[in-house]
């Protein structure tokens, strides 16, 4: 038996590398040349794959990936070099004070995560590594219920951040985007939390930019990336605009980063699309889809979604993860100062973050052929690794 | 009075549509189409999985088949537990590759009724008001 068990091993050793040469294969010199590192993460029985929900945080010189565990109603903290649960935080979710469904986390340190519920920014809750409630916010409340609903996103390159003294909300519309006149200045994307006034504001530079207004777009392309850099800049990234909006303490400025690989510009639909028209120019044209800012080198990523190819009978999900995408890096002037394209299949452009060693990207996607549900890998890339 | 008849017609031309793929998605994963059947994607509706969990346990399944569809096994099962006989994993997504559900879940009753589900409020509501 021991013999058995022991071929086995050396044959599983066998295919590991086997594998591991292949996955490699696949990317070009141009990436491999940047790849600094690889993450393995051990996902027990009770973790799904998807990982939907993370925030990354640093705690002396250690780097984690929190991730909140639906089934579990924990927070798994991973150790991201040794790819095993360093802590897991069991958060409340019995009402009327816990949250049973969670709709992002934003940890700003180990002992200071905020969990987001959907669809509103009340009952909000910041815990400790113990689970402990640090405080729960209650901003002041509409009388209308539907004012009173902000759908936020707050996961993916829709994060919500603290600056300081306001948790900023990336909010879609819940309105028909498919009428073209309600796609004007007067809705905003980001709503701000002030969290000493208790009180809640639009950001009013995160209206549709004119590109956008008056005209009917793919409905799910109908979203703003926007992160926050250490000079306190946010940058908002539209998925059909070349430049970024860059908003410096109540200046808007726009800074061209464009793709090389966007030969045309996204065209508005003329009439409103029904189903396949909507998800075919969503797959088949180049568009932008996060923006990252990297603290540690003082450098902005933004992904670029290459052109799919649509086929009307397969699964869009499907169609979108085969395609191909590119990272632009920018300095922080915005200048580009590299721009590198990566195959489609292999990684999960939606749950990329950025991290001490540079921009993570986790291998979940779900065209992956060597996807397995007990371990997430993730690659690690530092653009800067040849300057 | 013409327009009635045209409307009532397609409706159960519609009807019959979805009792026919009904009947063949339920030969292809496997469960009983003469039972509701509740279909839950948990591939394109992310807050399915944390929303509707209990909710689900809480159904009686000798009335209903549930089919949870993703292409993640584990996911799947930690979501409610598969046994081949009420409860059944659709992992290469053939309910959405027939246009049965988008991302709601969706309960299709034997006739090919469709009923669409917004919160677990209305899906206890539709199990105790059609599945009685």
């Amino acid at each position: 038996m021991k013999k058995i068990l022991r071929h086995l091993s050396f044959v599983g050793i066998v295919f590991l590398f086997a594998s591991c040469e292949n996955k490699n294969a696949t990317l070009s010199e141009g990436i491999l040349r940047y790849k600094v590192g690889e993450s393995t993460l051990n996902l027990d029985d009770s973790t799904a794959i998807d990982f939907m929900r993370i925030s990354y945080a640093e705690e002396e010189g250690n780097e984690y990936l929190l991730h909140q565990n639906e089934f579990k109603k924990s927070i798994q903290v991973f150790d991201l070099e040794s790819g095993l649960v360093a802590h897991e935080i069991l958060y409340p979710f019995e009402q009327p004070l816990g949250i049973k469904v969670v709709q992002g986390i934003t940890a700003i340190s180990l002992d200071s995560i905020f969990i987001f519920m959907p669809l509103s920014i009340r009952g909000s809750i910041l815990i400790n590594r113990k689970g402990e409630i640090l405080n729960r916010y209650m901003p002041t409340k509409e009388e209308d219920l539907e004012k009173s609903l902000i759908n936020h996103v707050s996961f993916g390159a829709m994060p919500t951040l603290f600056d300081g003294q306001n948790l900023r909300f990336i909010q879609l519309p819940t309105f028909e985007v498919s009428n073209p006149s309600n796609i004007n200045d007067t809705y905003k994307f980001e709503m701000l939390y002030n969290l000493e006034s208790n009180e809640i504001e639009e950001a009013e530079e995160s209206g549709f930019p004119e590109f956008y207004q008056n005209k009917i777009w793919p409905s799910q392309d109908i979203s703003v990336s926007r992160i926050m850099d250490l000079q306190g800049r946010i940058v908002y990234s539209w998925r059909f605009l070349d430049s970024l909006i860059v908003v410096e303490n109540g200046i808007v400025e726009k800074m061209l980063a464009k793709s090389n690989f966007k030969k045309q510009d996204m065209s508005p639909f003329q009439l409103m699309p029904n189903k396949v028209q909507d998800m075919e120019k969503l797959i088949q044209f180049t568009k932008y889809y996060g923006i990252y800012y990297d603290e540690y080198r003082d450098l902005f990523y933004r992904t670029v979604q290459h052109p799919g190819v649509f086929d009307g009978d397969a699964i869009p999900k499907e169609m979108d993860a085969s395609r191909k995408f590119s990272v632009l890096i920018l300095d922080h002037q915005f200048n580009k100062l590299n721009e590198i394209v990566f195959p489609g299949g292999i990684y999960n452009i939606y749950r990329a973050f950025v991290g001490k060693r540079g921009f993570y990207l986790p291998k979940n996607n779900v065209m992956n052929p060597e996807l397995v549900e007990d371990t997430l890998s993730i690659d690690i890339f530092d653009f800067t690794a040849h300057d | 009075m013409i327009r009635i008849l045209v409307l009532s017609l397609l409706a159960l031309s519609a009807c019959t549509n979805s009792s026919t793929e009904l009947r063949l998605y339920s030969k292809k994963i496997g469960f009983n189409s003469d039972k509701a059947t509740l279909l839950v994607s948990l591939e394109n509706c992310s807050y399915c999985f944390g929303e509707y969990q209990e909710t689900v346990e809480e159904l009686d399944k000798l009335k209903f088949n549930v089919v949870i569809i993703s292409s993640q096994k584990k996911k799947a099962s930690l979501f409610a537990s598969p046994d081949d006989n009420s409860v059944f994993i659709d992992n290469e997504k053939i309910a959405i590759k027939l246009g049965l559900i988008e991302s709601l879940p969706i309960i299709i009753l034997p006739s090919g009724e469709r009923l669409e589900i917004f919160s677990p409020e209305q899906l206890l509501n539709y199990a105790e008001t059609y599945v009685p």
